[in-house]
């Protein structure tokens, strides 16, 4: 059967005035950028871009559970394409960012993207926070010498130099060893008991993590570190990787046995919030570590208040730490930017795509390299192992010559959020506060 | 087990199963009267959550005007979808696949329209009542506590629209049989169109009470609640209108919070995945349905 005119125009209608008020919704709670479009236009016009456009791209889960984490990716891209194309951009050309959505990170996906990046879009260089938890989008990287930012899964990268050294030298990560999410914090919070700054019911641990790399290695050597130090492991569970809402059960099982420390390294910061607020319905005396969500700006705003107590920790030092004045001038550059502290994601690639224009512009003074050719991304790689270095938000950053990873220089730290705020409680150079016992406690 | 944790899992049970039945009941309505699976439902959720969040946080309403103004604007969802595109696909003699791609796609537009409005960072709605009392000594929070009245309210408000009421026959007679429906007078398409606005206002409902509980991504509807509605849904049997797939939604939140007691949470979903191939291959029509298969 036909469609009838009247149905068919009141369906379009209907189309047309959904957009529009879409549009008016999304302007009028869209968040307010920088905006230099102005400044690229004189840009143009002043011959500051004489050799044209430079495409990069910004790859992250732009949909999906980890939707946010996507966002902060792109943000800082954004941010730092912005500043860097107002400045005259990189070696005469404007910068051109392309986003893309390696949705739940599934391999296939990520390799299939990055192929389109380099293929289709001819992309000069991938910025990302994390891709494939094993980093299979090396290979592909690898293959065309593509240049490849990345800000996290140290396990994956070392496992990969270690198979195959010098396979990978166009691929960068930017993070410090996570050996200290293993040993940091066990070590320091028996230090703590032993001095008596904080009380335990016991010396019984529970962990809880989800079924990924990253989660499940962090919990594993938190538990041979407790066990380590004398401690019991009474609970050891592993939940989906995923959204998970209700905590009831597990939750149930802490209760009736309760630990001196409860451990989360389910890194989902949504999922981490839940359980928070579904332990503190019937709080035991033990005390909290989380894993990454509270290093996010989320989880505290959302949370607020219920969040005090809460200890998490650091590879290095971050843009809160006290004494970081690089980190914490970054973040009040980006608190002025978005008009809230972003997600930490969002400095990652913000200082990516900063440390490659820095690596570009060496490149380009000392061996004539051209960003925009392929053959030339050699050298580039070549220039940000020997001559880049970064003073960000986590330290120093240098690239050790040997495996791409950002060197040796960080500082493992551990903080307690305390009524919305952060004290960062170790090392005892950064600390600006002692742990405290939870409110919970009773 | 003490009386706490039998308290506890009672408690998960009760609150689990009406999120369930909240989403299942409009599911099963829409398969028993349109005889489709509507893969939109779970966007309808995640709908009624930003919906109720843009109306406080943008708008800066009242909590109670902006649940009011969420009941309308879900069945407006609903009726729009159904009227405007699946109507327009059943009148075609569309396959029930076809159908199924259809809401499939009107779930992607929702939810990606809320990710390019709202964006992907998180949010949450704050609980309407906060606190929490004691039962059996296990603590239970006033939001559960309303997610139990509100889903008991909205059954028996459902039931007695289609046991007492004209539209309720009409839905009750259609589902039964459509063409002697027409015959009969019935405005079938009108009514199809009510069937999915009426679903659409109980996902909407459930999307709120649930958007309290979660820090709520863009597709946080279809990504949890979807498939354990769909679960569900094949456990109590489509067929079975309200009473099988309460019946179901309560004994899949019973399996998940004792099975999960005593298991491993990781183990859990395998083993009710288990139990929905072991009830096609037993029972395909639901646990409730009587007669052949489905």
């Amino acid at each position: 059967m036909a469609l009838g005119k009247k149905t068919l125009a009141i369906f379009v209608i209907s189309i047309i005035t959904a957009s529009l008020l879409s549009g008016v919704i999304g302007y009028h709670i869209a968040p307010r950028g920088a905006g230099t479009e102005e400044a690229y236009q004189k840009g143009f016009a002043d011959g500051r871009y004489p050799n044209g456009t430079l495409k990069v791209a910004v790859l992250g889960p732009m949909t999906g559970v980890l939707a946010s984490e996507g966002e902060a990716f792109r943000m800082g891209a954004e941010w730092a394409v912005e500043e860097i194309n107002a400045l005259g951009g990189i070696c005469g050309y404007k910068l051109e960012l392309v986003v893309g959505d390696t949705e739940d990170f599934e391999p296939a996906k990520v390799t299939t993207l990055i192929e389109k990046m380099i293929n289709e879009e001819k992309v000069a260089a991938i910025f990302c926070g994390y891709g494939s938890q094993s980093l299979v989008e090396y290979d592909v990287c690898a293959k065309y010498n593509m240049l490849y930012f990345i800000g996290a899964d140290w396990m994956a990268h070392q496992d990969k130099w270690a198979q195959y050294p010098e396979k990978y030298k166009t691929c960068f990560n930017l993070v410090p060893s996570y050996m200290p999410y293993r040993y940091h914090f066990p070590e320091t919070f028996d230090r703590w008991v032993r001095e008596g700054k904080l009380q335990i019911i016991n010396k019984k641990v529970a962990i809880v993590y989800s079924d990924n790399y990253y989660s499940s290695w962090i919990a594993e050597g938190l538990k041979e570190n407790f066990i380590r130090l004398g401690y019991n492991i009474t609970l050891w569970e592993m939940v989906p990787f995923g959204t998970v809402t209700e905590w009831g059960s597990i939750l149930a099982k802490i209760r009736a046995d309760p630990p001196a420390v409860i451990i989360n390294t389910d890194y989902i910061p949504s999922n981490e919030a839940s359980f928070v607020e579904q332990f503190l319905e019937a709080p035991t005396n033990s005390h909290m570590f989380i894993q990454y969500g509270p290093s996010t700006p989320e989880f505290v705003q959302l949370l607020g208040n219920k969040c005090t107590g809460i200890y998490y920790n650091n590879p290095s030092i971050e843009i809160h730490t006290p004494g970081n004045k690089p980190g914490n001038e970054l973040l009040q550059r980006a608190i002025k930017r978005f008009g809230s502290e972003p997600p930490s994601y969002t400095f990652t690639t913000y200082q990516e795509v900063w440390i490659y224009k820095q690596a570009c512009e060496i490149a380009h003074e000392y061996y004539g390299a051209d960003p925009k050719k392929p053959e030339d991304r050699l050298i580039i790689a070549q220039t940000l192992r020997e001559k880049t270095a970064w003073w960000g938000s986590v330290g120093l950053m240098v690239f050790d010559e040997t495996n791409c990873l950002s060197a040796e220089y960080a500082v493992p730290t551990i903080y307690q959020l305390w009524e919305g705020q952060r004290f960062c409680v170790e090392p005892a150079g950064f600390a600006n506060a002692d742990p405290r016992m939870p409110p919970w406690w009773h | 087990m003490g009386l706490e944790d039998l308290a506890a899992i009672i408690i998960s049970t009760l609150v689990s199963g009406s999120i369930y039945t909240l989403m299942v009941v409009g599911l099963a309505l829409i398969f028993q009267t349109i005889q489709y699976f509507n893969f939109a439902h779970g966007s309808f959720y995640t709908f009624g959550a930003y919906f109720v969040w843009y109306l406080l946080y943008i708008l800066k309403l009242d909590y109670f005007t902006s649940v009011l103004i969420l009941i309308p604007a879900s069945f407006i969802l609903g009726f729009v979808m159904q009227r405007f595109l699946i109507q327009q696909l059943v009148d075609r003699e569309a396959s029930p696949l076809v159908l199924i791609l259809a809401t499939f796609c009107v779930g992607s537009i929702v939810e990606s329209t809320l990710l390019l409005i709202f964006g992907g960072r998180l949010k949450r709605l704050p609980y309407p009542i906060e606190g929490s009392i004691e039962f059996m000594g296990a603590t239970m929070s006033y939001h559960k506590l309303l997610i139990l009245i509100i889903s008991t309210s909205l059954l028996v408000f459902f039931a007695y629209i289609l046991n007492k009421t004209k539209m309720g026959t009409a839905m009750r007679a259609m589902a039964q049989e459509k063409e002697a429906s027409y015959l009969a007078g019935i405005n079938v398409k009108r009514m199809y169109a009510t069937v999915v606005g009426l679903s659409a206002v109980l996902a909407g409902i459930g999307g709120w009470l649930f958007g309290c509980m979660i820090f709520m991504t863009p597709d946080f509807g279809s990504s949890t609640i979807l498939w354990e509605g769909f679960i569900v849904c094949t456990l109590g049997g489509a067929k079975a209108g309200m009473k099988g797939s309460i019946f179901a939604s309560y004994l899949v939140a019973f399996l998940e919070t004792v099975l999960t007691r005593f298991l491993p949470m990781y183990n859990v979903p395998p083993l009710i995945f288990m139990m929905v191939i072991l009830m096609l291959l037993i029972r395909p029509e639901g646990i409730l349905v009587k007669g052949g298969s489905q």
